[in-house]
């Protein structure tokens, strides 16, 4: 990620300005992508603001910002009022560089359906450093799980019918079309693009521009309309493929049969067409390889198959290829629509008249140029595509290529093989991860000639054996000692990561440029050399995780800082204090170092380990979870957070005991599970009974109720964010519906405090009685409850404050204006004597009945304050009284952390289990 | 031809001032918009549903550029910015640019949209002036806020208008400068035209101005935001005339003179804010920025008209003794005679503003007058009333603020435009000079 900003109406933002303002803004952001980021944070709200109709718009739009190409991924949402009473959106924005989305095959609807958006925003403005930016989703789970199951697309089967429609889409994607996709209010149309994204290949993905609602009109290639909300772009063109879901879904109409189309019906990917549906797709538009089949006879096409996705996500060769042919038409296309033909020269310096007979000169002498230097360029033999501007990634990550490895790309265009190949490799120099991964496997029937289980195994062994045999040589010419400068080695680390960060890619790549877990591990402990300022000698104990014993302690490697680099002494290593890899030592979760050993002729590298953090004694071991409190979220300690960050929670285990004295026995919230349900007291309990007596809705009169408060809590452990939150609802007060809204942590938490001092009670519900403001909410309860009996407010159907507060406003309205209108007829121009008497008669009457009006409901405002008093402090006593016989029912949660470890795969497929925390005794 | 271009010919200003980008070019020079739907999309505009734009070489008889497809064309564009310039800019008189400027929530669109209405409706009662949209597809933000507030049928409605966003197409257009984009705020196009009653009612294109208004975010005019690639307030530095919203609801010494006498909720919320931005802060940095633009000293005051609006007067008219007196001769209801503008009038009330906005707030009144030599202070209200809290935000609680319908009359709110006009003008807004006539 490049950079995230945030923004909102607040009173002061990160700027110190008010209004729409930046309120989160990843630290150092270039400016130039925070403008850009800014430029589209717009939402006009197409109903009144806070209004639920108003969608929540998820974007991806690939845009120029100077001279390098970025992603922007957004999602702006209606976000009520602002601190001014007027309308309010926040709007979430991340700049993605290109590089970084090869790391990323899920794709950008994946992507901004998964991104931990804030949704709403809350606390001061702030600046977050990148490394602690939430990271992109990369893999999208259900990629993986395609293999074994087919894709089948149920958002589209619920919204459209037929489920092939997700095919059709990717497939106009494919085929260069933009489309249009009208949904109702209702449909998720993310989750649409979501299935429909996931037919493409990889390499697709991140091309793909779309939005889930248009509201702002751009150009993307998928864009979602609402019938309900007028449209903001363009309407669709000739080529583009419109889907209205509603009417697709109510005709019953199947989309055209294909392979994307069978793959997302989540059959077999060479079904049989639909009979007597006669669209068909030109055979060469087809993403597919040759296994095409067609049966003329009977008139109708047979499907063509399609080599599916693999598993891994990765693309063969020969769709990589015909989908780079494809994209080249695209841009081709673009190209053609955006250059100037020959009556839109260049614009003409602004105060300069030039006549049109001097335009034809020019323009003649102009053309004769244009001759000149084409003549030029074939003499030169350069390719004039090279000097196109590009207009997309993949024609910008071409053009960085060396021209001279295009060449034979150029000679390949007679030979389709040749070119399938040559694409083929230009694909995997694209994306690193191809080369990484093994060849991918299709499912058997769609294969052509499904490799056999031994040639795939002996595929796999000789590259493994090369890797090795390049590893082994690598590490050969290696002198004993040898300065290196990381920053070389960086370079061969996906960008941005720390070094040595404790993370999946590290952990479990075994092509990772920098380790595989061996079986050893070492505790390090990083020491500064007195004579050398800049040297730290780093000092290990080969640890035990078994036994937890340590062994004699070694020198590991030596850390040198040196002109502004960072050298690794080979095979140890240096590193500067001021560096974020420094940190990442310090922080401790591990640091690479690599040696060879000659006996075995393998290469060996470990992973030395820092001592597992001891939590014990320390305030982060035992967490007390307030239920009482709201919802709210305990830290973790931080070392143990600063460890657990960027390990996929795949490679996590934890295990955390929860006891509360109201509970007989322990819960436990351990991996895989991340979520908990708890309830206070704890079942078959139904919670502290609570009775008062108050206005009944339906019975319309004083009647005792009866209710039972109890918390039903549910406890989430956020590896990501590094804490476990505490979400508690009051529940019970299912028979006391005016009393429910009365009870929230606040008020339960103030009770249980003031009930330290029972004599102070009367002289605190006193009190808080005189201070409105800090009693709204027995204020509305008894407000609410004085209304519904008041048949006044029962005909104009006023049940609550507000609406109490805004008819009082339009009463007061409707007399303003009318004297108003009075007034204007008495010192206006002069009427005829009988209208005049007239209009001012029939005005009197309406001022007399409107201010009659207003009168009865300031009668009401005054018996409501009275009614409110009493009613306020028989509530609060009610309240008082249940909770003092269940006080320990709300006692805080505590949660002890019993193991953390990380358990990571080496190449043999070999697992081990790290201890991130020192183990706190048995777990129970 | 000739005897063509003689009978329907229209005079052209010699340079056009591009209403965009402010770029001055030829009549001549000008891009032509293809008219033709296959020709849509243009390299340097954002908007994907705008027109290519293209040098105009082969005509019709008609005068009428044909594109590419052979489409007659007649919608012109700047040579430099490529965005849409209506004909009316290169029609015979220079066009009266006014710039609207103030922090946020200080009531701009209100502001402009309560006197676009009463151009409308007041200006061709009272002073024989009608008032039109030369090129209603720019006015498109302006209609929408006027249907908003006044257009809706029933009086007990709850209407607002949408915070005016810093970015965005409802208000903004982008033009991509390589891989920069810009941002120019919409104009909106008025033309005042002598008719009816009006002395010079039978000279109108004699007499006929266009006025162009913008309607920015307040956070534009922060200091810091205007910079060479942010162009969204640089007509501030080309406007004739400049319009200083000030808002004495978010100015924490009319907040203190207010309390205990409005009932005015935007002053009891902004009393609880300690957001108050300090206004003056606004007025200095466009005065720094206008004058760097211009290469003035900035010690010399400009000879610009500024008119320093104190909005939201409803809500603080407690603080001036007396009602506003009639800012024109006339019965406000009587359109038998033509009324004439009470400038003299206008100015006495400036000057009593001005005593108070120096008791309360004097560097408002150093700002604006170092800013410019001729300066008014008028007092308006837009929506003449207060707002209603329509209900509270579900997640913060924060009270949401509404109009009614039928309360809505406007003070003033033709004034200073009325005012700019006879200070730039004659011949157009009828004046009343009573005493020195009778006299």
């Amino acid at each position: 990620m490049i950079g995230r900003i945030v923004i909102t109406s607040v009173p002061q933002g990160i700027d110190g300005g008010s209004g729409f303002q930046s309120v989160l803004r990843t630290q150092r952001l270039n400016p130039s992508v925070a403008q850009r980021l800014a430029m589209r944070a717009s939402y006009p709200h197409p109903h009144d603001f806070g209004d639920p109709r108003n969608p929540r718009v998820l974007f991806h739009r690939i845009e120029m910002v100077g001279d390098r190409a970025i992603h922007i991924l957004g999602s702006v949402r209606d976000a009520g009022s602002s601190y001014t009473g007027r309308s309010n959106h926040l709007a979430e924005l991340i700049a993605i560089d290109p590089d970084e989305t090869r790391g990323l095959p899920g794709g950008p609807v994946f992507a901004a359906r998964s991104f931990p958006w804030l949704g709403h925003w809350s606390g001061e403005p702030h600046e977050v450093p990148l490394p602690e930016e939430p990271a992109v989703p990369a893999n999208d789970p259900r990629d993986q799980t395609f293999a074994a199951r087919p894709n089948a697309c149920a958002a589209w089967a619920a919204a459209a019918g037929d489920p092939g429609w997700a095919g059709e889409l990717a497939k106009s994607f494919l085929d260069g079309r933009r489309a249009v996709v009208w949904t109702d209010e209702g449909v998720d149309a993310g989750a649409l693009f979501a299935e429909a994204a996931r037919l493409l290949p990889i390499s697709a993905r991140w091309r793909l521009e779309f939005n889930t609602c248009e509201i702002e009109p751009f150009p993307v290639h998928w864009r979602a309309l609402r019938p309900d909300l007028p449209v903001a772009g363009p309407r669709p063109g000739r080529d583009d493929l419109v889907l209205c879901l509603s009417e697709l879904k109510k005709a019953g109409q199947r989309s055209p049969d294909h392979a994307l189309a069978n793959l997302a019906r989540g059959g077999s990917v060479t079904s049989r067409p639909a009979r007597g549906n006669p669209q068909t797709f030109p055979s060469e538009n087809l993403p597919t390889g040759p296994a095409r089949t067609q049966s003329a006879s009977n008139g109708t096409h047979g499907a063509s198959s399609f080599p599916a996705t693999p598993a891994d996500g990765t693309t063969t060769a020969a769709d990589e290829a015909l989908l780079r042919e494809r994209l080249q038409e695209i841009r081709n296309d673009r190209r053609r629509r955006s250059r100037h033909d020959g009556s839109t020269p260049t614009v003409a310096p602004p105060g300069r008249l030039i006549p049109l007979s001097m335009r034809a000169a020019f323009l003649s002498g102009g053309i004769l140029l244009c001759s000149l230097a084409a003549l030029g360029l074939l003499i030169m033999g350069l390719n004039p595509a090279d000097r196109e501007t590009s207009d997309d990634l993949l024609s910008q990550s071409r053009d960085k290529e060396p021209r001279g490895k295009k060449e034979p790309n150029r000679d390949d265009k007679a030979d389709p093989e040749k070119a399938a190949e040559g694409a083929a490799k230009e694909v995997k120099k694209e994306n690193p991860e191809l080369n990484q991964k093994p060849a991918p496997q299709r499912p058997p029937e769609i294969a052509e000639s499904p490799p056999s289980d031994q040639e795939k195994h002996d595929a796999d062994s000789k590259r493994k054996a090369k890797a090795s045999d390049d590893a082994i040589r690598d590490f050969n010419s290696v002198p004993e000692r040898q300065l290196i400068p990381l920053m070389e080695l960086w370079e061969t680390v996906p960008p941005r990561k720390a070094l040595c960060l404790f993370d999946a890619a590290h952990l479990n790549s075994p092509d990772c440029d920098l380790a595989v877990v061996d079986s050893e591990t070492v505790c390090i402990r990083v020491d500064r050399e007195d004579s050398q300022r800049l040297t730290w000698t780093v000092t290990g104990e080969q640890y035990d995780k078994y036994s937890g014993r340590k062994g004699e302690p070694v020198t590991v490697c030596r850390l040198i800082s040196r002109e502004g680099q960072l050298w690794l002494e080979w095979p140890n290593s240096e590193i500067s204090p001021q560096h974020v890899l420094f940190q990442a030592i310090e922080n401790s979760m591990l640091i690479v170092s690599s040696r060879n050993t000659t006996e075995d002729k393998e290469v060996q590298r470990k992973i030395l380990f820092a001592e597992p953090i001891d939590l014990a004694g320390s305030e982060h071991h035992m967490l007390s979870l307030d239920p009482l409190a709201g919802k709210n979220a305990i830290p973790l300690a931080p070392r143990l957070a600063a460890r657990i960050r960027g390990i996929k929670p795949s490679a996590l285990k934890w295990s955390f005991l929860l006891t509360h004295p109201s509970w007989s026995n322990p819960l436990r919230l351990q991996s895989p599970d991340t979520e908990l349900e708890v309830q206070l007291p704890s079942r078959p309990s139904r919670g502290v009974p609570i009775g008062y007596q108050n206005a009944d809705a339906k019975a319309r009169e004083l009647v005792d109720l009866v209710g039972h408060v109890r918390i039903e809590a549910t406890i989430d452990l956020s590896l990501q964010e590094a804490h476990v939150t505490i979400d508690p609802k009051f529940a019970g007060l299912d028979g006391v519906p005016l009393l429910a809204p009365l009870i929230t942590a606040a008020t339960l938490r103030k009770a249980l405090s003031e009930q330290r001092n029972i004599d102070q009670l009367e002289s605190t519900l006193k009190r808080a009685i005189e201070q409105r403001e800090k009693n709204k909410l027995f204020q509305t309860l008894s407000f609410n409850a004085f209304l519904i009996f008041s048949p006044v407010a029962q005909k104009e159907k006023v049940t609550d404050q507000t609406t109490y507060r805004k008819y009082k406003s339009l009463l007061e309205g409707r007399l303003e204006e009318t004297n108003a209108r009075m007034h204007q007829l008495e010192n206006g121009p002069p009427l005829p004597k009988a209208k005049y008497e007239a209009l001012i008669k029939s005005l009197s009457s309406e001022s007399e009945n409107q201010t009659n009006a207003l009168k009865k409901w300031q009668e009401l405002d005054v018996q409501q304050k009275e009614e409110q008093q009493k009613k306020t402090a028989d509530e609060a006593k009610a309240i008082m009284t249940a909770l003092d016989a269940g006080r320990a029912t709300f006692e805080p949660i505590t949660a002890e952390i019993k193991t953390f470890e990380a358990v990571a795969t080496d190449s043999q497929g070999r697992e081990y289990t790290v201890p991130i925390i020192k183990s706190s005794g048995p777990n129970e | 031809m000739t005897a063509t271009a003689r009978s329907t010919g229209i005079k052209l200003l010699p340079e056009v001032t591009c209403p965009n980008c402010w770029e001055k070019f030829p009549p001549e020079s000008a891009l032509a918009v293809a008219g033709h739907g296959d020709l849509a999309g243009d390299p340097m505009l954002e908007d994907e549903t705008e027109m290519r734009r293209f040098v105009p070489t082969r005509f019709t008889p008609e005068c009428a550029a044909l594109d590419e497809k052979d489409t007659p064309s007649r919608e012109l564009a700047c040579p430099s910015c490529h965005l849409l310039v209506p004909r009316v800019i290169f029609e015979r008189r220079d066009t009266l640019f006014l710039s609207i400027f103030g922090r946020t929530t200080s009531g701009k669109s209100y502001f402009l949209s309560s006197m676009a209405r009463q151009m409308e409706t007041s200006l061709p009662q009272r002073f024989g002036l009608g008032v039109t949209e030369p090129h209603p597809a720019s006015n498109v933000v302006i209609r929408e806020y006027k249907n908003l507030l006044f257009n809706n049928p029933d009086p007990d409605a709850l209407v607002d208008i949408p915070a005016t966003q810093a970015t965005g197409r409802r208000h903004y257009q982008g033009v991509l400068y390589g891989g920069e984009v810009r941002q120019y705020p919409r104009p909106m196009f008025f033309q005042l035209t002598p008719t009816g009653r009006h002395p010079n009612a039978g000279k109108p294109l004699r007499h006929m101005r266009t006025i162009c208004v913008y309607d920015n975010s307040g956070e534009h005019f922060r200091p810091g935001y205007a910079k060479p690639n942010r162009p969204e307030t640089e007509h501030l530095c080309r406007s004739s005339a400049m319009l200083f919203i000030f808002d004495p609801t978010r100015e924490p010494a009319f907040i203190e003179k207010c309390r205990g006498h409005a009932v005015d909720p935007q002053i009891t919320i902004a009393a609880k804010q300690s957001e108050n931005e300090p206004q003056d802060v606004i007025l200095a940095t466009a005065d720094a920025n206008v004058k760097k633009r211009l290469g003035r000293e900035v010690a010399d005051p400009l000879d610009t008209p500024l008119v320093v609006i104190l909005a939201k007067f409803d809500a603080w008219k407690h603080l001036v003794v007396g009602e506003l007196p009639a800012f024109a001769t006339g019965q406000e209801g009587d359109f038998s005679t033509l009324h004439s503008f009470k400038a003299a009038e206008v100015e006495r009330v400036s000057a009593v503003l001005r005593d108070l906005l120096l008791r309360l707030c004097p560097v408002i009144v150093a700002t604006a007058e170092r800013l410019s030599r001729r300066v008014c202070y008028i007092p308006t209200s837009a929506t003449g009333c207060s707002p209603i809290v329509a209900g509270e935000d579900a997640k913060s609680g924060t009270p949401i603020l509404k109009f009614r319908r039928g309360s809505l009359r406007p003070i003033w709110a033709e004034v200073p435009l009325l005012w700019i006009l006879s200070q730039l003008t004659t011949g157009i807004v009828p004046l009343d000079r009573p005493q020195k006539a009778s006299q």
